[in-house]
């Protein structure tokens, strides 16, 4: 019985550190209408400013702690509301969640700048420890029972306390009921005599401060033999399923949920191993955060799941004509052959993977442009086609890359079935932790592809020729990359592709009239997910093989982030949303150390320009008024002057 | 052995945050520019890949006569290990192993007037990215010599397309152990000595109830299955396991568990002294000391003990390795030792050597080795020839020995303890190693 009292106090403790995580997660959600990606990053940066100003600098650590709570953090949300979070108020899903996407980035970027010297073990001591080095703790159930540290317990409180501290400002106080109220309808709330962008404020420097005091709290926990940026980071995504069970609202639901997940977890870590297989019982352990958010987000009323703030509402995708479609597949193509030509096998490698992330790119145009469904695991379909066509028909033929498209289209059905009632953030939450549990149960999974392995994939044959050499791999990634465009201007065009819009538009106006968003969401989750994975077939001929790095879940919302970047709702941006993803890091092993991270100064810039335009790069009006894209300028350009020129030339 | 790869097991649960750093989640493709030449892959069938890449036919006499990255006053070799990536540095030792020792041939005088030059790449955590830098290496480089990195099975094609390339690595990948042109200081045999078990029997008669943490890595995996017969032959019983979860960092209920099935002897070769340390603390929290703690090299760690609680906690912690005590607690009695730790530290002052700094260090001797054999105007092919003459190497004694032409390993192995917070050798007291033990595998002992 000791041993089952002992997990179960385990559980409520590390149950604790997920909600202080997840506690945040709500709160700014809460104050600012963002779902914040980056809330574990913010931890990240304040655990390592905590090490810096208490280890390196010699701080005293109260002092420290309450620099980085009090001081830095409030700072850094201050500029990053003003810099990122301000233009984007009122804003898609996926814009926001980008956005917060790239904070992420910007900030793992930062540490690798301060905090990533190798030379350096940046290890953070335990709370409540005496000067002989002893952990002050105490014993629980007896000689034979457990220890629990002293600042174990003061995790425990200090969630608890702050739980019901804001739980009580945020219901009661006169200043959180209008920080919620500037989230639903900052233009009422400014009649009313109050200053939205200062509430706005207020709620970022709450949320920021909260992820530093989780950071600085559970540094010694995860840091005693050094502090990784990544550990923290990751960490915080254990809270979203806490958060959900909360409904992103309820603080005392948000804590619950924290705890169940504790004890689930730390009941399965103590009473699998030795029971089950050690290696199925590690990969149990590890998916226990996103089964339950998964989990979480299917049982929970989709009333109970409305979204803060006003639903976005932007006006429909120009339709590209047919013209417009044949003329850019022919540049597409053309432009390749002559690559093909003039490149070097090294580019011409980049150039085929571009592609094929470009394919998986324009499965996210059909899927997140044309129908509003935020999907954050196209990678996880993109590797399911890949493997299918490494495992089937001798790994690399015509019938393994039909076999390939229609198992992803039918995984992407069998997503879409139980995720039907949910839209938005929830559904990109519901995708995010399917494509986590795929990645950790299947590609990561030693006993399916082992650890640094990968399962061996051919290019696809081509008539009369015994290889598919570099320039004719490039060549055919294009052809096929050029119909998949045709293919979704084609939709778009089409009495589908009219019912995705309306879809995106108004779900509910859509059933109204009559249509069946049920089958609509289905066909054109599986019609996205075969895209995905017809990419992944192509990606992995080119490298010769599929493996665990190739399809992380983090990846996903990486591509999503490209794409996005350069205009969700375009061919075009899609196109080149794969080709960056694919070049970047390329050019990121030829940079100069000191120039090495830039992928953060990419995703920053990235971010900065998504932010002044709802539409991507491909959307800004100084570009629509001066180039002309292949596959057309899709963006419609919603200032006042485009529509002043959209009218003169309609007349 | 590769219990150290806790650590990039770790980096292996984060490389998905990297890929948002460095942006190779999504994408890897060929290197820009670097003029390296990319297999064309035969259609229909799937190119070679981590663990089955297949080598081509006997090199051509073209290949063999290949003196890339040679010139009458350099020898250039690549190297291509993880350098960024989760965890920065993870083996950024392994080149700075090569450099030292390339430091300190040069600084007599090189090997025939050639300077030796090390290209050293970073594979980022990547598997695509490996397979590029050695295929950029092999363009440009004479070979590679002492490469670490946990996606070499990657370029393990690159390798095999072209096997007049020497390859002087330690490597934890089977195909590329199996290519006709890797020689590894420490190859893949399957096979281990069952000396440090066959002590811990006679040193600690009553601690038989054996609990262990294996990290969720294939090469940890593999081995623990190798060490476990080595304890079961011995009559050890395996009471508790566990794969630690990349994202453990609290082994509490471990400790419970072990304490609640009688375990009196815990194995911690299966992880890095990162969580080693962790483990230790943990134990000695919840107030558990069991009879035996012993590892493998990985607790063998300059911070090991600092950061496992101190020398009231560690002492009595027994490690069997099959390297000299190179961090300098060998220096008087192994010569090397000294040069190691000596060169080491005139490359990079900062650097506190590790395991991968140690392969890196003796694969570039195996390198110079064959280097010098080959004469004064050196071809890959001839190179190749005399690698494959190297059938008994063991760094001048910072390994036990192994026979790197056949693939194998000997059984020599030495034991040290911690003792009031000091890494003391306890087998052989005077320097060297003990080659009286037997060899075993997962299926026993095989001589």
């Amino acid at each position: 019985m000791s041993v089952f009292l002992s997990f179960t106090v385990l559980g409520i403790v590390y149950g604790a550190v997920y909600g202080l995580l997840a506690i945040g997660l709500v709160v700014t959600y809460n104050t600012t209408g963002v779902f914040n990606f980056a809330q574990g990053a913010v931890g990240m940066v304040a655990a390592f400013s905590y090490w810096e100003l208490w280890q390196n600098e010699h701080w005293p650590f109260l002092v420290a702690i309450a620099f980085v709570v009090f001081v830095e953090a409030p700072l850094l949300a201050l500029v990053v509301e003003f810099v990122l979070f301000r233009r984007i108020h009122g804003a898609t899903v996926e814009r926001s969640l980008m956005v917060s996407l790239g904070l992420l980035v910007i900030l793992l970027g930062v540490a690798t700048i301060f905090w990533s010297s190798p030379d350096i073990i940046r290890s953070v001591p335990p709370y409540f420890t005496q000067s002989d080095g002893t952990v002050l703790s105490v014993r629980l159930f007896g000689p034979n029972g457990i220890t629990l540290q002293y600042q174990q317990i003061m995790i425990v409180v200090v969630t608890a306390v702050v739980g019901l501290a804001l739980g009580v400002f945020l219901r009661r106080a006169r200043l959180g009921v209008a920080m919620r109220a500037v989230v639903d309808d900052p233009e009422l709330v400014s009649l009313a005599g109050a200053k939205p962008h200062r509430l706005s404020q207020t709620g970022w420097m709450l949320g920021f401060m909260l992820a530093a005091l989780a950071g600085v709290l559970i540094a010694p926990l995860v840091g005693q033999t050094g502090l990784t940026s990544t550990q923290l980071t990751l960490l915080a995504l254990n809270g979203f399923a806490a958060a959900v069970v909360g409904r992103l609202r309820s603080l005392p639901m948000t804590f619950v949920g924290a705890l169940m997940l504790g004890l689930i977890t730390y009941y399965a870590e103590g009473y699998l191993p030795g029971h089950i297989n050690a290696g199925l019982a590690a990969v149990l352990v590890e998916v226990i955060p996103v089964v339950f958010l998964f989990v979480a987000l299917l049982i929970i009323p989709a009333a109970r799941l409305a979204p803060v703030g006003r639903l976005a509402v932007r006006p429909p995708p120009r339709v590209v004509t047919a013209s417009q479609s044949a003329a850019g597949a022919v540049v597409l193509v053309a432009a390749m052959i002559v690559l093909a030509v003039m490149a070097g096998a090294t580019a011409l490698a980049t150039l085929s993977q571009g592609l094929a992330l470009g394919i998986v790119g324009l499965s996210l145009v059909l899927l997140v442009g044309y129908a509003g469904q935020v999907s954050l695991c196209q990678l996880t379909f993109m590797g399911i086609g890949a493997f299918t066509m490494g495992k089937t028909f001798g790994g690399g033929s015509w019938w393994g890359l039909i076999l390939a498209v229609v198992v992803s289209g039918a995984v992407g059905a069998l997503v879409a079935l139980p995720t039907l009632r949910l839209r938005g953030l929830y559904l990109a939450l519901a995708t995010f932790a399917f494509g986590a549990v795929m990645y950790s149960a299947f590609f990561d999974n030693s006993s399916v592809i082992s650890d640094g392995s990968r399962v061996n994939v051919g290019r696809l044959p081509l008539p009369f020729t015994s290889t598919v050499s570099n320039e004719a791999e490039l060549i055919e990634v294009a052809v096929v990359a050029a119909i998949c465009a045709l293919l979704i201007g084609l939709v778009r065009r089409s009495t589908f592709g009219r019912r995705l819009v309306a879809m995106s538009d108004s779900p509910a106006a859509f059933a109204t009239v009559g249509l069946s968003a049920v089958r609509t969401k289905v066909i054109v989750f599986s019609l996205s997910a075969a895209m995905a994975g017809l990419g992944g077939v192509f990606y992995a001929g080119q490298q010769g093989g599929i493996g665990a790095t190739d399809v992380q879940y983090i990846g996903s919302l990486t591509l999503l982030l490209f794409v996005a970047i350069w205009g969700i709702r375009t061919i075009t941006g899609a196109l080149l949303g794969g080709m960056t993803a694919a070049a970047i890091p390329v050019l990121q092993t030829h940079l100069p150390t000191s120039l090495a991270d830039l992928t953060g100064l990419a995703a920053g810039i990235g971010i900065v320009l998504l932010a002044r335009s709802p539409e991507g790069i491909l959307g800004m009006t100084w570009l629509t008024n001066r180039v002309r894209l292949p596959f057309g300028n899709e963006e419609r350009d919603v200032t006042l002057q485009g529509v002043e020129r959209e009218v003169a030339n309609a007349a | 052995m590769y219990g150290s790869t806790r650590r990039a097991a770790r980096g292996q649960a984060h490389r998905a945050l990297r890929g948002l750093l460095a942006g190779s989640v999504i994408a890897g493709s060929a290197v820009i520019g670097g003029g390296a030449l990319v297999t064309a892959t035969p259609a229909g069938a799937a190119s070679s890949a981590a663990g089955t890449c297949t080598p081509a036919l006997a090199p051509t006499a073209a290949q063999n006569a290949a003196t890339t990255g040679i010139t009458p006053k350099s020898v250039t070799v690549g190297n291509v290990s993880i350098i960024s990536g989760p965890v920065p540095g993870l083996f950024e030792g392994a080149p700075i192993g090569v450099k030292a020792y390339f430091a300190m041939v040069n600084a007599h005088g090189g090997v025939n007037g050639r300077k030796l030059l090390v290209d050293s790449k970073d594979d980022a955590f990547s598997g695509q990215q490996n397979m590029t830098e050695t295929q950029e290496a092999i363009s440009n480089d004479f070979g590679l010599v002492g490469s670490f990195s946990l996606f070499d099975g990657y370029g393990c094609a690159a390798l095999a397309s072209d096997t007049a390339v020497p390859d002087v690595s330690v490597t934890l990948d089977s195909g590329t152990n199996a290519l006709p042109n890797d020689f590894s200081a420490q190859p893949l045999s399957g096979q281990e000595t069952l000396g440090p078990v066959s002590y811990y029997k006679k040193h600690y008669p009553k601690d038989m109830t054996v609990g262990a943490i294996i990290s969720d890595v294939a090469s940890a995996e593999t081995q623990m299955a190798q060490q476990f017969a080595g304890l079961k032959s011995e009559g050890y019983k395996i009471a508790y396991v566990d794969d630690v979860n990349p994202l453990a960092s609290d082994f509490t209920t471990d400790v419970i568990n072990m304490k609640n099935k009688g375990v009196n002897a815990v194995d911690l070769t299966g992880i890095d002294w990162q969580d080693a340390a962790i483990f230790v603390e943990n134990a000695n929290t919840q107030n558990w000391h069991p009879g035996l703690i012993f590892s493998g090299g990985p607790v063998y760690a300059d911070q090991f003990i600092s950061h496992a609680g101190g020398p009231a906690v560690t002492n009595g912690i027994q490690i069997g390795q099959v390297y000299a005590l190179y961090l300098g607690e060998d220096a008087q009695k192994v010569p090397a030792v000294k040069q190691f730790d000596t060169y080491v530290k005139k490359v990079n002052p900062s650097w506190v050597p590790d395991l991968y700094t140690l392969f890196g260090w003796a694969s570039a001797e195996m390198f110079v080795q064959a280097l010098k054999a080959a004469g004064p105007d050196p071809t890959r092919g001839a190179v190749m020839a005399q690698l494959k003459k190297i059938t008994s190497f063991n760094a001048d004694g910072l390994f036990g020995g192994s026979d790197p032409a056949a693939k194998k390993v000997t059984a020599c192995f030495l034991m040290a303890g911690i003792k009031n917070g000091k890494f003391v050798r306890e087998l052989p007291t005077s320097g060297g190693f003990d080659c009286n033990a037997k060899l075993y595998n997962a299926s026993g002992i095989t001589g």
